[in-house]
This record gives C-alpha cells, sequence and structure tokens, in this order.
C-alpha cells in the first residue's frame, strides 16, 4: 500500500530539516534529532513512468527546439524540453509549452478530450454551398484528382508562343507550406512540379 | 543564418533591426541572454519599444519603412571615421572590382532605366563588371573612381546624420550613439551580430534593405567569425527546408533555378546559361541531371536530355505568392492548393487575397483547423449563396503525430517521431499527398493531356501492411541513391551527370 508522508511526519521532518539548515548555517549544532530515525516513506509511482517517450520538435518558430512528448493510450499528458538540444537545453519557451493542448486537453470535468476545435473529418462545401458537409477520404480523393485533370487538361500548354516547349498548367496554384516536414514538402513538390506541371508554386518564405 | 543560434553566446555586440527575439524567437533571445551576460550589448533598432528593446542597451526609435536610410547611415558613418575593417573590406568582398563606366547614378536613378510594356524596369547591363578576358579587372588601391568602393562611398555619403534623422526620425543624439557603438565591431577581435526578421523583409522593397544589412556586415568585417554574421531568424520550423525542398517558384529544389522558356528552352540552354566556371555551383549538371533521374526515372536518358521538357517552364514573368493571387483575381487561376498555410490572414492585403478566391472553381485546404483561408465564403459581408468555389478542407496532422524531418533557422536537420494518431480522419501531409497522386494517376491511365510525367513519374513508397508511404524511402531519395544498386549515396560529392545517380535534392 502507498504510504504518503502524514501530518505529523511532515512536521517532524520539517524539524530536521530546520536542524539541518541550523548545522550548516553554522549557528550551532542541535545533536537531539541526529540519531533518531528519519520517518520512512514512498513516494508513489511517478506519473510518467506509466507514459512513452517520443522525441519531437516545436513547430511554432525558426529556433527548432526538440521536445520529448510524453503520451498515454494515445493523449499527450506532457511536453518538456529536450535536455539533449543545444538550442534549448531542455527548456520551453511559453507557446513550446502549450503544444499538447493542440491535440488534447483537460476539461472542466478532469477528462483528458481531443481537442474540440481540430478537423476531425474531410470537409465539403459545394459551390454556393451554406455549409459544410461532412465527407469521406474515400470521395473526396477521386473527386479532387478529377478537378485537377480536368482544370490541368483545360489549360494545358505544350508550347508557349516562341515555340518552344513548355509543358505546363498555369491555372493551378499551389501555397505551402513551411509546416509540415521536408519529406512532405518534397512529395508535394514533386507532384504539384514534376507530374501537373505547376509554374505558380510557393510557400510563406517570400511573405 | 550564417550562425546557428548555440553561436550567439560568442557575440560582442548584436544589432537587432525588425525583430522582437524576447517574444517571437524566446529560444535565440536565451543565446542573446548568455552573450550579455558575458558583456554583450544590444542595439535594438524598431519603430515599437518591444520586450527586446527593454533589455537593449541603446533603443533607437525610427519610423517605419525608413531602415535603408539608417543603415546607409551607419556605412557611411564608418567610412568617414574610419571604423571599417579594411583588410577585410580588400581581400574578402568586391570592393575592389571595377563596374563598367556606362554605370551612373543621377537624379535618383540608376543608369538603364527603360520603358517596357508601359512599366518602368532596369536594364542591368550597365552595372556590370569590368572584364579582362574571363576576369574581372580589380584595383585593390581602391581609388578608381569605377571601383565598387567609391561608387558605394560616394552612393551613401548623402546619408550623413542629420539626414538620416530627418528622415528616420530618430534623434541624432541616438544615431550618434548607436552608430559608434556598432562600429566597434568593425575591430578584428570583435564579432558584430546583426538580427533580422520580418521587419527587414516585409516590404515590396525587402530584398534591397536585406542588402544593406549584408553590406553593413562586410564592411565591419563581421561575416565569418565566431558570433558574427547575419541572422535572419525563420518564423516558422520549416521554412529552410521547404525552401531547400524547392517550395518557390523560382526553384526546383535545392536552389536550381526554374526552368525558363525565355532563357533555357533546352537542356543544353539550361545548363549553358546556369552552370558558372567555378564554385560549387560548377556542379549544376550533376545535380539537374540525378534530380531529373530521381523524378522521371527509367524514362529520363542521356539521350532525351533526361525528359528536360517533361519539367514546366516558366514564362519569364514572376508567379511568387502575390504574383499568383493577381492571376487568381484576374481569373487564370482556376484551381488552388493551400497546404498548411493560411494566406487569408498571413499573406498582404488579406481581404482582397480572400475576394481572389472567389474566381477559383475549386479549392483543397489541408489545415488542423478550418482556418480563414479555407472559410473565406463566409466571411464578414459577403453572401455564400453567390460564390462558387468549391471548397475542399482536410484535416492535417500536427508535429507530433507525424514522422519526418524539419530544417530549422539555422539549417539542424532533425528527425521528429511519431507520438500520437491524429485524432479521427485526420491524416500525414505525405499520406494525402500520395493519395491525391495516385488518385490523378488513375484519371490519367484513360487519357489526357501529356500524360508522360503523370504516368512514368517515379512513385514506389508503399510500405507492405501500412497506411502510411515509406517516408525512409522518401528521405532516401531526397539525399541521392545510386540508380543500378540502390546504394545511399555518402554525399553530393558523389553526384554525376551520366544519369547513374538520382537525387531529389542535392543541398
Amino acid at each position: 500500500m502507498k504510504k504518503y508522508i502524514s501530518r505529523r511526519d511532515f512536521f517532524k521532518y520539517l524539524g530536521v530539516g530546520a536542524a539541518g539548515a541550523a548545522l550548516f548555517g553554522g549557528v550551532g549544532a542541535t545533536p537531539a534529532l541526529a540519531g533518531e530515525n528519519l520517518p520512512s516513506f514512498e513516494m508513489g509511482p511517478f506519473k510518467l513512468k506509466k507514459t512513452t517517450e517520443t522525441a519531437s520538435g516545436c513547430p511554432y518558430c525558426g529556433c527548432g527546439c526538440s521536445t520529448i512528448v510524453y503520451s498515454e493510450n494515445d493523449k499527450v499528458v506532457f511536453i518538456e524540453g529536450d535536455p539533449d538540444s543545444p538550442i534549448n537545453e531542455g527548456t520551453l519557451c511559453p507557446k513550446g509549452a502549450a503544444l499538447p493542448d493542440i491535440h488534447n486537453f483537460v476539461n472542466k470535468k478532469r477528462q483528458r478530450v481531443l481537442n474540440p476545435n481540430r478537423l476531425t473529418k474531410v470537409l465539403y462545401r459545394a459551390p454556393g454551398g451554406t455549409k459544410w458537409e461532412e465527407k469521406t477520404w474515400d470521395w473526396a480523393i477521386p473527386e479532387i484528382a478529377k478537378r485537377v485533370k480536368k482544370t490541368r487538361d483545360e489549360h494545358f500548354e505544350a508550347k508557349d508562343a516562341n515555340g518552344v516547349t513548355v509543358n505546363r498548367t498555369m491555372a493551378i496554384c499551389q501555397m505551402g507550406s513551411a509546416n509540415i516536414n521536408n519529406e512532405e514538402d518534397y512529395l508535394i513538390n514533386k507532384l504539384m512540379r514534376g507530374a501537373l506541371g505547376v509554374v505558380d508554386l510557393d510557400h510563406c518564405a517570400r511573405l | 543564418m550564417t550562425n546557428s543560434f548555440t553561436d550567439y553566446k560568442n557575440t560582442d555586440i548584436f544589432l537587432i533591426i525588425g525583430s522582437n527575439p524576447a517574444e517571437a524567437h524566446p529560444m535565440a533571445m536565451r543565446h542573446i541572454g548568455k552573450a550579455m551576460e558575458k558583456g554583450a550589448k544590444m542595439i535594438v533598432v524598431d519603430p515599437r519599444f518591444t520586450k527586446t528593446a527593454a533589455k537593449a542597451d541603446i533603443y533607437v526609435p525610427l519610423r517605419p519603412g525608413t531602415d535603408i536610410s539608417f543603415l546607409y547611415g551607419l556605412i557611411n558613418y564608418a567610412i568617414e571615421n574610419d571604423l571599417y575593417q579594411h583588410e577585410y573590406v580588400l581581400n574578402y568582398t568586391n570592393a575592389s572590382y571595377l563596374i563598367s563606366p556606362d554605370y551612373n547614378f543621377a537624379d535618383g536613378l540608376f543608369s538603364g532605366l527603360e520603358e517596357k510594356d508601359g512599366k518602368l524596369s532596369y536594364n542591368t547591363a550597365s552595372w556590370a563588371y569590368q572584364k579582362d578576358g574571363d576576369n574581372i579587372k580589380k584595383d585593390p588601391t581602391l581609388q578608381d573612381p569605377q571601383c565598387v568602393w567609391q561608387i558605394m562611398k560616394k552612393h551613401v555619403s548623402r546619408y550623413d546624420i542629420k539626414t538620416v534623422s530627418q528622415v528616420t526620425g530618430t534623434p541624432e543624439d541616438i544615431l550618434r550613439k548607436a552608430y559608434p557603438a556598432y562600429c566597434e565591431s568593425g575591430k578584428p577581435d570583435k564579432a558584430g551580430n546583426l538580427i533580422y526578421v520580418l521587419g527587414i523583409t516585409q516590404h515590396s522593397y525587402g530584398t534591397q534593405n536585406t542588402r544593406a544589412t549584408t553590406m553593413v556586415q562586410l564592411l565591419l568585417g563581421n561575416v565569418g567569425m565566431p558570433g558574427g554574421g547575419v541572422n535572419p531568424q525563420r518564423g516558422q520550423s520549416n521554412v529552410q527546408g521547404a525552401c531547400d525542398m524547392g517550395m518557390l517558384w523560382n526553384n526546383i529544389t535545392g536552389y536550381l533555378n526554374v526552368p525558363d522558356a525565355t532563357k533555357h528552352p533546352t537542356y543544353k540552354d539550361y545548363l549553358a546559361v546556369e552552370t558558372p566556371k567555378t564554385g560549387y555551383w560548377s556542379n549544376k549538371p550533376k545535380f539537374l541531371a540525378s534530380l531529373l533521374k530521381a523524378w522521371y526515372g527509367e524514362k529520363a536518358t542521356k539521350e532525351n536530355d533526361f525528359c528536360y521538357d517533361w519539367l514546366p517552364k516558366s514564362d519569364g514573368k514572376d508567379h511568387s505568392h502575390m504574383s499568383s493571387y493577381v492571376s487568381l483575381a484576374e481569373g487564370h487561376i482556376k484551381g488552388v492548393f493551400c497546404w498548411a498555410e493560411n494566406p487569408s490572414v498571413a499573406g498582404p492585403d488579406a481581404s482582397n487575397e480572400a475576394k481572389a478566391l472567389e474566381n477559383a472553381d475549386w479549392m483543397v485546404c489541408v489545415d488542423l483547423f478550418e482556418n480563414e483561408t479555407a472559410a473565406f465564403w463566409k466571411r464578414p459581408g459577403v453572401n455564400p449563396a453567390d460564390i462558387k468555389t468549391e471548397v475542399f478542407v482536410l484535416p492535417g496532422a500536427l508535429i507530433y503525430e507525424s514522422e519526418g524531418t524539419r530544417t530549422n533557422s539555422s539549417r539542424n536537420i532533425q528527425w521528429r517521431w511519431k507520438a500520437v494518431e491524429p485524432p479521427g480522419q485526420a491524416r500525414s501531409s505525405l499520406w494525402i499527398a500520395d493519395r491525391i497522386f495516385k488518385a490523378v494517376r488513375q484519371e490519367y491511365r484513360s487519357g489526357g493531356k501529356f500524360t508522360d510525367p503523370v504516368l512514368n513519374m517515379v512513385w514506389g513508397y508503399d510500405k507492405p501492411g501500412q497506411e502510411e508511404p515509406d517516408i525512409e524511402k522518401i528521405a532516401i531519395e531526397i539525399n541521392g541513391y545510386n540508380v543500378a544498386d540502390g546504394r545511399v549515396l555518402g554525399t553530393f560529392g558523389d553526384l554525376k551527370d551520366d544519369g547513374s545517380t538520382a537525387c531529389g535534392v542535392w543541398v
């Protein structure tokens, strides 16, 4: 059974502490408690011990602070700065410290819930529509592909006015992003520029 | 950035202009603080008295948009009072290079101003260096009136403290304190660190602003020493990475210029125009051939110029963010992808950008939240029924909900692992890009315009038993591999221009 420190033990312990402080202060030794047994108590298990540690990072600015994400049952319970990082050396700024909230937070009933503001479904708005409709990936991806093909085919230029082979479409643009991974950016670039012939492609480094 | 954040501790004096690290880059501020504990000084130049300014030794208020006057004033002060670093300027800058005798600056205008299609622009031919064969002519005495040094000296001579004060609104006594304080870094053993962010860049003449900061640092010999340099701190976690990966209209990947129909109609033209004779860029043919090989695989051969023609060629005009929005507003752009970006808030002229989206036939937004760009059709003052744009909003994944690398401001690349699943149906951008490509390829199986690149694109990232594409395969492709045996290349020095290597991003 867990044994927590009692009020009585607390005062006893405090006495030792005070005596210790006095000892180190050199004001005068009070040896009365020196031989007495210290209260024995066990700490409850360290709460983060049950969690999984994952090395990750912070998305909020260009400093590139490293974080350790502590998660349990697919929920983030705590995030701290990675002490191995030479940039943040185990610390985080207020923005980084608030990172768990984007995934989940503790509500008023003290339950850990997913952030209700996050998008969890594919949304679609039809032309002239006044509200979002919830859709599935299986519907959305082929629909997007159809529109991409239609627009690309209608506005594809094989040669320009001077007869130079250009193989481009100037009717599709791609914006972003500086907040996704390198591999994702690379793949999007390959898809847009390499496969579709998109020329208007930019992200917010320009701004 | 020329320095890493951890190098800030070696700085002797900071000039922070158009940046507020105390609030926007708190971890950078920590390293600035470390230097200040060792006695470093900090000068903050900002129209606002920010939290960083509160910690400064000298705070310089100025009118917004007058950075060039302030910096040219600093250059002029350093030259007039002989506080610049002579040896550095002479040996490590272009100060001694001679400029064409046709160059001049009169009446506020540079030579070469032309009117083209009703617009004024500069023809920069008269700004070129004088050449002796392949070599640039130099004057090591810096006395020739056409040498860069004399031209610059003459140009900035107008920026005396009184004039600068009139333009910037900064009291003269503050300039008289700030200029000599920063010129201290011109001593060979002192490191000056110039930090800027969007306060310098986010202007229509941002390029000229950044140029001025670089000139200051070169003049004072602050580049290439511990704690000294020019440090634009990136505002998001992967701005640097996105630039490296070529998410810019003017670069394909790794800062290879985009093919331009007016300049490089063929592969040969591209290499001839773009490859310099000296420096590391002389390896450009290897970078481009390896990139094309990584994208178009077996179809890219030496005989067909590695399918160079499959890459889209620009029309020689600007296609940056703002130009794309102009094109959208004029009705040329019909389909918009907005991937983890919110231009309706982050872009300039936000209300017109939101209005421009009404002209698109369809828009695909990938984001964590329903952002203002995705919801542009229900912004105040418009009737959604009048807006014909179809909008798809795809739920994306957060930094710790997906695996991959990000590159920070000083180019430290870090791999981040996935800690938790994205909520609900949300998916990583990798998964979304992979599925969209496959669906588009499926559409093109039944024919369409120029199907070659779509059908032949190298795209084998599936991992058995796993929904997500195999990110390691993509990482290997970005790094580069040997085509014959798939062996991962050690460095970009291993790249070849004969098609035997493939490499997505050479950097």
